[in-house]
């Protein structure tokens, strides 16, 4: 059973140069307790798509109609996309959903304390008294290894290092208990050291809370680390998604096999090859405001054909449990 | 709290200097009028048929200390108006100044601040509103209204006002006192004919005032509106009013506060115009009376300082307030 299921998402944005499609008919499932890797390069709709689990896309989105992402609780099942007014929202949004962003210090209002801004989101969730809100947040930045919890607890963000910032966030995520946290991004601001650090903690405390993680990076070394399972995109379209082994073992999409050989791989260097260049995708990502034609990377695809710029390739299980939106990557035998 | 009495000092030395540079320009610029304030009395005399003579220029200038150096003359001014308050006599009139001015500065003072507040009380809560409103109508009723206000001078709105009250309650609705109150003591009678004459120069003054702030707190608004933090605050589950006051409007009044001085500068401006049409010789008026008709040098010099200081001074006030409201400050200055 899934904990939360998205089902042919389409969003699009209307704008002042007409409307973009950011996102075309995405499916995946997030499954309690694993950590899902959203990759993609930027402008991929991997953003977008986490977002729309919170609907916290701008007012200029819209939804298709047979879209569909639903919340799976233990006692009910909440249709995401037909929520309306910000009350009901609270159930995706800090309720049994939590994020963290980017730029820790600017996801924390500059004037408000610490300890304000995590009582204030408990006391909405749990429903519990402003006091044993204080002794829980106070309780949660501890368990993530802020020294002087207490102090730091009345500080504001401009106050804390960069590390503790980011620590202050999770603690502040993970309070509510959620049933999945959405990390955008969460390690692409800090230096390696700390990354390690981060994405231990957070390994950590998902194990504790038993919450899912959803990953959104463009840093395949991070996904490769942690993830169970991911979910690769292209220009709005999800390209293949198989578990993290296979899927570093065996890319099947030309896309995911070229955004491989642009990393650089330790041992692999100057010394045995020579002066061996790490291979790019050639091309440009397609522009989102006109309506793709065909496979979104047929242009830049080295073995594409004509079949390619005009048909999209549906998603389709290619071996156990690996699935892969293209004409031509080869098919395994799937035992029944 | 050492460190905080530590700024404020600081703050109102750097205010006191601000002051005094700007004393030495106003009294250059004074220094700047051709010919001095002897000679211009005695011609002004000449005007009214006193026969005059070098020799009574000479003693003159010596009477009111003008044979002194440029810098003497300065810091014996700086040090009347510091010191004892005292901003001397007018070159023309001849009488004291302090006198002259007296009610006329506070009333004056008084008007700028009431627009200047009635502005902000209205800008505030339509522009925070305004700003996080979805719907086109008030957005652009609102926009339009707001340009209305930047692009209408002053002087045309008043004009219209007063023709229009004119023609409709024969009332031209001018000056600031009724007859009978205006060489009366103060009383709170006299108050409330002050009141009932004033709203229309603080409404009129106000109106273009509002207009800018309006436009100040929407784009300062919107820009907190796209930050991070709103984003992050939407999804713990925040949302509505509390949402709107706490985060963003909350992080914009800042700099809201931070405009205010500029605004207030803006509306000294504009006084002087709004002023002469609607006779109130009571404020600003003097000011252009004393410049263009009979360049009273000094009396010039004192209203230009007088105002000055208002700005000076409420700069400080504000950056005080910045100082308690936003952490980032306070903390570094109060640990």
């Amino acid at each position: 059973m899934s904990l939360i299921t998205v089902d042919s998402l389409t969003v699009q944005f209307d704008t002042d140069e007409g409307r973009i499609t950011a996102v075309e008919d995405v499916s995946f499932a997030v499954a309690p307790g694993e950590i899902l890797g959203l990759v993609g390069e930027s402008g991929s709709g991997k953003s977008v798509t986490a977002k729309s689990l919170m609907r916290l896309n701008s007012d200029n989105a819209r939804y298709a109609a047979q879209s569909r992402v639903v919340l799976h609780l233990d006692d009910r099942k909440v249709d995401v996309l037909s929520l309306r007014t910000g009350r009901e929202m609270q159930i995706v949004r800090g309720g049994a959903i939590s994020m963290i962003f980017q730029e820790p210090m600017a996801s924390f209002a500059p004037a408000i304390t610490i300890g304000d801004q995590m009582v204030e989101q408990l006391v909405l969730h749990r429903r519990i008294s402003e006091k044993e809100a204080a002794r829980v947040s106070i309780e949660m930045l501890e368990r993530v290894g802020i020294s002087d919890a207490a102090k730091r607890f009345g500080q504001y963000a401009f106050e804390l290092s960069g590390g503790m910032r980011q620590r202050a966030m999770i603690a502040m995520a993970l309070s509510t208990r959620p049933r999945l946290l959405i990390a955008d991004e969460p390690t692409t601001a800090l230096d390696v050291t700390i990354q390690a650090q981060v994405l231990d903690l957070m390994l950590e405390l998902k194990q504790k809370v038993g919450a899912a993680i959803l990953l959104i990076t463009h840093d395949l070394g991070v996904v490769a680390e942690v993830a169970e399972r991911i979910v690769v995109m292209y220009a709005g379209r999800k390209v293949e998604e198989a578990r993290a082994r296979d899927l570093f073992a065996n890319p099947r999409h030309p896309y995911t096999q070229g955004l491989l050989g642009a990393v650089p791989k330790l041992g692999s260097s100057l010394e045995e090859k020579g002066r061996t260049r790490l291979s790019e995708i050639p091309g440009m990502v397609p522009n989102l405001k006109k309506p793709i034609e065909g496979c979104a990377f047929a242009s830049r695809c080295p073995i594409a054909t004509d079949l390619c710029r005009k048909v999209a390739p549906a998603v389709e299980a290619k071996a156990l449990g690996h699935f892969v939106a293209c004409h031509h990557a080869p098919r395994e035998a799937i035992a029944a | 709290m050492a460190q905080f009495i530590q700024f404020t000092l600081s703050r109102a030395v750097m205010a006191i200097v601000t002051l005094l540079t700007v004393s030495l320009i106003v009294f250059s610029l004074m220094e700047l009028v051709p010919g001095t304030c002897a000679e211009r009395y005695l011609a002004f005399k000449n005007t009214q048929g006193s026969q005059i003579t070098v020799a009574d220029i000479e003693a003159e200038k010596k009477r009111l200390g003008l044979d002194r150096p440029f810098l003497v003359r300065w810091a014996s001014w700086v040090e009347n108006v510091f010191v004892r308050g005292q901003f001397g006599e007018s070159c023309i009139l001849r009488l004291n100044i302090n006198q002259l001015l007296a009610d006329k500065f506070w009333i004056s003072l008084g008007i700028c601040l009431a627009a200047l507040l009635a502005a902000y009380l209205i800008a505030i809560p339509v522009g925070i509103v305004s700003a996080s409103s979805k719907s086109p109508v008030t957005n652009n009723v609102l926009r339009f209204l707001s340009y209305l206000g930047l692009a209408m001078p002053n002087f045309l709105l008043a004009l219209i006002i007063m023709l229009f009250s004119t023609v409709m309650f024969g009332d031209s609705l001018t000056g600031l006192f009724s007859k009978e109150y205006r060489d009366a003591a103060w009383s709170w009678a006299k108050f409330g004919d002050f009141l009932a004459h004033a709203w229309l120069p603080i409404f009129i003054l106000g109106w273009s005032a509002t207009a800018f702030a309006l436009q100040t707190v929407r784009a300062l608004m919107l820009d907190e509106i796209g930050k991070l933090y709103v984003t992050a605050a939407t999804a713990r589950g925040i949302f509505g009013r509390r949402l709107l006051w706490r985060y963003p409007a909350r992080h914009a009044l800042g700099p809201v506060i931070n405009s205010l001085g500029f605004d207030l500068n803006r509306i000294f401006n504009e006084l002087p115009v709004v002023a002469l049409i609607l006779t109130l010789t009571e404020s600003g008026a003097l000011l252009i009376e004393s410049l263009a008709r009979s360049n009273d040098q000094q009396l010039a010099g004192a209203i230009i300082f007088l105002l000055t200081a208002s700005i000076v001074f409420l700069n400080f006030v504000t950056d005080i307030m910045l100082a308690l409201m936003d952490p980032r400050v306070r903390r570094g200055l109060m640990g």
